[in-house]
This record gives structure tokens, C-alpha cells and sequence, in this order.
């Protein structure tokens, strides 16, 4: 579903990511995690061509991403992205934050859209909010409307830049219940968290990147099991995040 | 000894009619800048400085230079620089019978000074507008790409939504300023409301009333201005 080949990228003269590779197979979900600033967000928005980079190859459903003739935007429409900030359209109900890109880019009739809407709506537990303004909303309930909205486009799969780093303690486990259960339907997905309890429970393979290189990419029992096999970056990087 | 102070009827009307002469100036000035300061913005905001380079020069211009000197130019400069053949035209009134209504072409100074303030005003509605832009957080516009909007949809229905609310409160600030420079044009011979207070005070001496009427009706306006942007903004939702 999304292969990731030899891909380079540079800030000016900074090296962000070093021929990093991986792949993911449909219904596949892979955790990426790492410190901060080690590349790991960047290498998600490549995927649907958020950012651009200088070397590799990226397909997503056998489409090249950089390729001049994608036209991606429509790429983009099928590949459902969940940010950090929720990034829900203020001035916008969240019945139109959820139609908006329906109506617009599949070409959805009104009606159609809303009910798609509510529907996805209702499965992230906020029907009763459509009408509701995003400030209205707690985090929590905004990221699942973000959700939601991803969800509305029918994506072919959904990309998670740090989906909980922004949210209250509390209103964590709201958004990874859906994220589970997304999982468990068999979406196909790549969450940039530092979650590991998510990754434990639903991750089929964990990714490390430090410092913009892939350091491990394992199957998540052989990442949290097999701890002595691991790199030694990767040891520091669990036990301090997992010492609490 | 009270009737006395009071200003006759006749120079109530030139005040009136000075005043109405304020109120289109102002509204037609407001319209118009807005347009070209929205026209502007997108220039000034331009990767390419094939539009960005010379909108900058324009703006830099028009907002550091007084407004009574602008108005000057148009009037004075801009005639000296226009054929003489034009400028006749321009000096002649004109008259067309539509349809609906007649159209009347105003003197010259009208059109000097409707031109200047659209220009002045236009170059500072253009960087309110600019900083309403640039006060959307680049994440919404990262959001709305995601989802697979084109850079053309992520501006009518993501960007510009936003940007116009968050420039509201200083565009209401810059229509008042409009209606309080328009009292410059009084400078080229536009009768207007100050050139007309002027007259009545030149006529009557009664000072005080010339100008306390202008005043009051000039308030008048900034309240009105100032009333609707309230409304409008207790119309949106909470943010």
C-alpha cells in the first residue's frame, strides 16, 4: 500500500531523513516513534506530499507521490491524515468541517455528505455536536472530529502525526479507543505516537528513527519483547519513556 | 438672545448637504479600497516578486507619504501631467440619462479626491488584510491540503473565511479613518462637510455652531461604522 524507498530529505544543508525505507501493507498498522526532532513527522507528511524531498521513492497505491504528472490532491483525498493540532476549521460547524472537502473534492451532494458525516459522527461517539463550533469542543472531541473527518473521504489509508501529544491526560484514551477500533477494522495506518500502549495493543510492526535514520522497524513483540536485541538508542528511548 | 445663537435654516442645509456629500465619498472610498486593497494583499502576498517586488513599492508609497500631499498630487499634478483635451472633459460636467436614473460626472476635485483616498486607504486595507492572512495558522492550510483541496479551494474556504474575521476590527478602524480623511479633500475645493462648516463660519462667525454641527455629525457616522461592526461580529460564532 505505501513504499518507502531510499528517501532523503533536506532542510537547506540539514539532513532530516537518511534513505529511510519501509513499507506497509494494506490493513497493515505500523507505530513510528522516536525523540523529538528525530525526523519522524516529516517522514509522515512525505507520504501524502505535505513536504517534498530531494531522493527516493514514495508510492501510495502504486502512485509515485513526487511524480509531476500525480495529480495530488486527488492522492491526497484518498490518503486520510489526523494532525497534532486537531486542525479543525474554526469558522466551520462541525457538520461543515466534515462535508467541506465531500462537497468539494469527491463531488458529493449536500445531503449525501451530511449524512456520511453523521454517521462517522456518530461512531466517534459526537453526534449529538454537529451543530457545535470546534471552540466549543474539548481536545479530545476535536481530535475525534478530526477524525471523523478524515474518515468522511473514504481514505485507502489514515496517516497520525502525534494524534495525542496536544491533549489533556484524561482525554487521551478517547481518541486511541477510536484509533483501535479503526485498527481492529483493518484501516491500513501510520501513527507517528509516542502511545505504547496502542502500539502493544493494535501495532502490527514499530518503527524507530533517530536522528533521520530508520534504526529499527520490527514486529511490535519483537520491539517491546525482545528489548536485549535492540539497538541501543532504541533501549535508552524505551526505558525512558517507559520508566513511569 | 438664544434664536440668535441658533444658524438659519439655509446654513443647516449647506451643512446637510456637505454632510451627504461626506457620507457617499466615504461609502464609495470604502468600497473601492476595499476591493483594490483585497487585489493588493493578493500581490503583496505573492511568492513571485514579479507582482510582490512593485505592490510593495505601491504600499510603501501611499502609507508614508501625508494624505494632503496625495491629494494635491492628484489634483494638481496628475492635471498638469493629463492632455489638455482630457482634462477639459474632466472639468466639464457630464450627464447621461440610463434607463432607471440619470448618472451625473462630478467636477474634477471630486474625482481627484475619490481617486487619492481610494488609493491611500486601499494601501492600508491591503496590509490589514495581509496580516488577517497571515494570522491563520499555516496548519489549517496543511489541514485542508490533507483532505485534498486544491490551493484555489484551501483559499476561498479555508484561508480567506478566516482571514476576513480576523481583519474586521482594524478594517472597521481603517473605514473610520476613511471618513475622518475625507475632510482633506476640503483642501482641493470638495464640498464636503468641514469645507461646508467653513463656509457656514466664514458667513455667520458663529464658529462655535459651524463647527459643534460638523462635529456632531461626524461622530454620528464613526458610531454608525462602529454599531455595525458590532453587530456583525456578535452575528459570528464563538470563538
Amino acid at each position: 500500500m505505501i513504499e518507502i524507498d531510499q528517501v532523503s530529505k533536506w532542510y537547506g544543508s540539514t539532513q532530516v531523513l537518511a534513505e529511510c525505507s519501509t513499507r506497509v501493507a494494506k490493513g497493515e498498522v505500523v507505530v513510528i516513534c522516536g525523540p523529538s526532532g528525530s525526523g519522524k513527522s516529516t517522514l509522515i507528511k512525505l507520504v501524502n506530499g505535505l513536504e517534498s524531498f530531494q531522493s527516493g521513492r514514495i508510492t501510495v497505491d502504486g502512485v509515485f507521490v513526487d511524480a509531476p504528472e500525480t495529480d495530488l490532491p486527488k492522492l491526497r483525498s484518498r490518503v486520510g491524515m489526523v494532525f497534532q493540532n486537531f486542525e479543525l476549521f474554526p469558522h466551520l460547524s462541525v457538520r461543515d468541517n466534515l462535508t467541506l472537502a465531500q462537497i468539494k473534492v469527491l463531488g458529493r451532494s449536500k445531503k449525501e455528505a451530511r449524512e456520511r458525516g453523521l454517521s462517522l459522527l456518530e461512531r466517534v461517539g459526537l453526534q449529538a455536536y454537529a451543530k457545535q463550533y470546534p471552540s466549543q469542543l474539548s481536545g479530545g472531541q476535536q481530535q475525534r472530529v478530526a477524525i471523523a473527518r478524515a474518515l468522511c473521504m473514504d481514505p485507502i489509508c489514515m496517516l497520525f502525526d502525534e494524534p495525542t501529544s496536544a491533549l489533556d491526560p484524561e482525554m487521551v484514551n478517547e481518541v486511541l479507543d477510536v484509533m483501535i477500533e479503526l485498527a481492529r477494522e483493518g484501516m491500513t495506518m501510520m501513527c507517528v505516537t509516542h502511545e505504547m500502549g496502542f502500539a502493544r495493543e493494535v501495532a502490527d510492526r514499530v518503527i524507530f528513527i533517530d536522528q533521520g535514520v530508520i534504526v529499527e522497524d520490527c514486529h511490535r513483540d519483537d520491539f517491546f519483547g525482545d528489548v536485549a536485541a535492540r539497538s541501543e538508542r532504541a533501549q535508552q528511548f524505551l526505558s525512558s519513556i517507559l520508566s513511569h | 438672545m438664544l434664536f440668535d445663537s441658533l444658524l438659519a435654516p439655509k446654513y443647516l442645509g449647506w451643512l446637510l448637504d456637505g454632510f451627504v456629500v461626506t457620507v457617499v465619498l466615504s461609502a464609495l472610498t470604502c468600497a473601492s479600497a476595499t476591493a483594490l486593497g483585497f487585489v493588493l494583499c493578493l500581490g503583496r502576498i505573492a511568492r513571485s516578486p514579479f507582482w510582490s517586488l512593485p505592490v510593495r513599492f505601491f504600499l510603501s508609497l501611499f502609507r508614508n507619504t501625508p494624505l494632503l500631499v496625495q491629494l494635491f498630487f492628484w489634483y494638481f499634478g496628475a492635471a498638469a501631467l493629463m492632455p489638455e483635451s482630457v482634462l477639459h472633459w474632466l472639468n466639464q460636467p457630464h450627464h447621461w440619462r440610463l434607463p432607471l436614473f440619470g448618472v451625473t460626472w462630478p467636477p474634477f476635485e471630486y474625482v481627484a479626491g475619490f481617486f487619492g483616498l481610494t488609493l491611500y486607504t486601499a494601501a492600508f486595507i491591503a496590509e490589514e488584510f495581509r496580516a488577517g492572512v497571515q494570522g491563520v495558522p499555516p496548519g489549517q492550510a496543511r489541514a485542508a491540503l490533507a483532505l485534498g483541496l486544491r490551493r484555489y479551494q484551501v483559499w476561498l474556504s479555508v484561508i480567506m473565511p478566516q482571514a476576513v474575521r480576523i481583519s474586521l476590527p482594524p478594517l472597521l478602524g481603517q473605514y473610520m479613518n476613511a471618513v475622518k480623511n475625507s475632510s482633506l479633500t476640503m483642501a482641493i475645493g470638495l464640498a464636503e462637510l468641514s469645507y461646508a462648516s467653513r463656509q457656514v463660519e466664514t458667513e455667520t462667525f458663529k464658529t462655535f455652531q459651524a463647527f459643534g454641527i460638523a462635529t456632531l455629525l461626524y461622530i454620528g457616522l464613526i458610531v454608525l461604522i462602529e454599531l455595525a461592526g458590532q453587530w456583525i461580529q456578535h452575528r459570528q460564532p464563538a470563538h
